[in-house]
């Protein structure tokens, strides 16, 4: 089932056109990786989807809807978004039980309990309700995130880059917490890089996207293997390869 | 030996009692050798750059150690002395070039600066000496871009600035924080090839502070990995990465992303 689409989607920011035409479908249940560089659009086109930002032309159907037939509150609560950075993501004067139980109150669900089931759900430990994301470190801040991202059961997210900002060790522990919710919830992700080889690992499919346009997609392993464009070549090429030539 | 660090300590202190940020570590550095300090965030390797360059500030303080850099030993030099040791002997790049550069200054002023400071060249000598340094580091039309200012630059070109101004005196040691950790993986991947050839070309060793073996691999000689401020395992690339002996070592090599 097709979980997204979007339709001829173009979005001009004055003389800049960031996203031009592009046609993607998400399916249920699938990790969808969109690669490209900084300026490419990738994060414009997220927050398309989300209907965080109004396309200069074009539609995004969401479960087979226009997205901006959808009432607000309803679509937010289907669909959530994960940033890069989560020392911005979080207000720093709000304790972390604060932050997670926010979208429950806007949202008129005021259960605490599902504060608690949310820090089980990220394995973090219930004493961080009452804590400061100045006291977390940045992995642990992510879970935080995510945890808030989660709080209303929305069934599709938006990562728009959520390990590029955290060390290698600590990318690994929150891409294997996200597979695992995925999979227990089964979520649809769309997964925003700029590192193929974060990518290689995580999703089911890759798009490959560049000046706004979508120019290459195939599943991981064959995008890496046979790449048609010359700029996924050029992504391919970016990835430091020593380390896997000294383990091998 | 270039640079023989032994028994550094650094403490940070809370309270009155103290973070041992860095806590008794040792190594060296020899002429034209690349060592990667590999550690999470945390570890303390970035207070060991701070540290060679006598850098601390309270609540921080370099509690023991020695930094013996061309057989004089740092912590003994005057205040002023160091002054003249920074940027010129040893300098220094960070993660994020963006908060490195001063938003009002050109960025051919800023790497004149340096060379006014340390060498008392003329106005229009550091000039020269500065469009020779970014056609060094590869930024094209070099005479007009003096002119640029930081925020008229990439990412990956203000990086190329500050490896510029940090290269402008030829010193002999470059202490390397995180230089690519901010960038994309496409500009990531030319700054590293960008390293390698001043590497190859110029005669300066240099320390690359990283979180990422995969960047430690494609650069370095050598190999110290940190963790709770003490260095818990070091060798040749090679040996590190083919037999890591620490379980920390292992679990940072084992969690870079693998392509087969």
């Amino acid at each position: 089932m097709e979980k997204v689409k979007t339709i001829n989607l173009n979005k001009e920011f004055g003389a800049v056109r960031a996203v031009q035409d592009v046609n993607l479908i998400i399916n249920e249940g699938e990790i969808l990786g969109l690669v490209g560089e900084s300026g490419s659009g990738k994060s414009t086109l997220g927050r398309l989807i989300l209907n965080l930002l109004e396309p200069t032309s074009g539609e995004v159907v969401f479960e087979g809807k226009p997205i901006n037939k959808i009432p607000l509150s309803e679509l937010r609560q289907k669909m959530q978004i994960i940033f890069q950075d989560p020392y911005s993501s979080l207000n720093p004067r709000m304790k972390i039980f604060d932050a997670i139980y926010e979208p429950l109150k806007i949202h008129k669900k005021f259960s605490k309990a599902r504060v608690a089931e949310l820090l089980d759900l990220v394995r973090l430990p219930q004493s961080f309700i009452s804590r400061y994301p100045h006291e977390l470190s940045g992995g642990e801040r992510q879970r935080v995130v995510i945890a808030r991202a989660l709080a209303l059961n929305p069934s599709f997210i938006v990562c728009d880059e959520p390990v590029s900002s955290l060390d290698v060790s600590i990318q690994a522990e929150i891409l294997k917490l996200l597979k695992d919710l995925q999979q227990k919830l089964n979520l649809t992700y769309l997964f925003i890089a700029h590192d193929l080889a974060v990518v290689y690992n995580f999703c089911d499919r890759v798009v490959v996207m560049h000046d706004g346009r979508l120019v290459e997609e195939n599943t991981p392993e064959l995008l890496y293997k046979d790449p048609q464009q010359e700029y996924t070549r050029k992504l391919i090429n970016a990835i430091p390869k020593k380390l896997y030539q000294l383990l091998a | 030996m270039l640079l023989e660090v032994k028994n550094l300590k650094t403490h940070f202190y809370q309270e009155g009692l103290p973070v041992k940020a860095v806590d008794g570590i040792s190594f060296g550095v020899g002429a034209g050798e690349v060592l990667g300090i590999v550690g999470e965030s945390g570890s303390g390797k970035s207070t060991v750059g701070l540290s060679l360059l006598r850098l601390i500030d309270l609540p921080g303080k370099i509690v023991e150690g020695a930094i013996n850099f061309e057989g004089i030993d740092l912590m003994q030099l005057p205040e002023k002395a160091m002054r003249n040791i920074r940027g010129a002997k040893i300098s220094m790049i960070f993660q994020n070039p963006f908060t490195s550069l001063n938003p009002v200054f050109t960025v051919g002023d800023q790497i004149a600066e340096t060379l006014r400071f340390h060498q008392g060249l003329s106005r229009r000598r550091s000039r020269d000496k500065t469009i020779e340094m970014l056609k060094m580091v590869h930024i094209k039309n070099p005479e007009s871009r003096i002119n640029s200012y930081p925020h008229q630059f990439s990412g990956g070109m203000q990086q190329r600035v500050m490896i510029a101004m940090a290269l402008a005196c030829n010193p002999k040691l470059l202490i390397a924080d995180e230089p690519t950790t901010a960038l994309d993986v496409t500009v990531q991947w030319e700054i590293i090839k960008l390293l390698r050839e001043l590497k190859d070309n110029l005669d300066v060793s240099i320390i690359l502070i990283t979180h990422d073996f995969s960047v430690v691999a494609e650069l370095c000689d050598k190999v110290a990995v940190m963790h709770n401020g003490k260095i818990v395992e070091d060798g040749n690339l090679n040996q590190v990465v083919q037999r890591p002996k620490d379980p920390y070592t292992q679990k940072l090599i084992s969690t870079v992303p693998r392509i087969e």
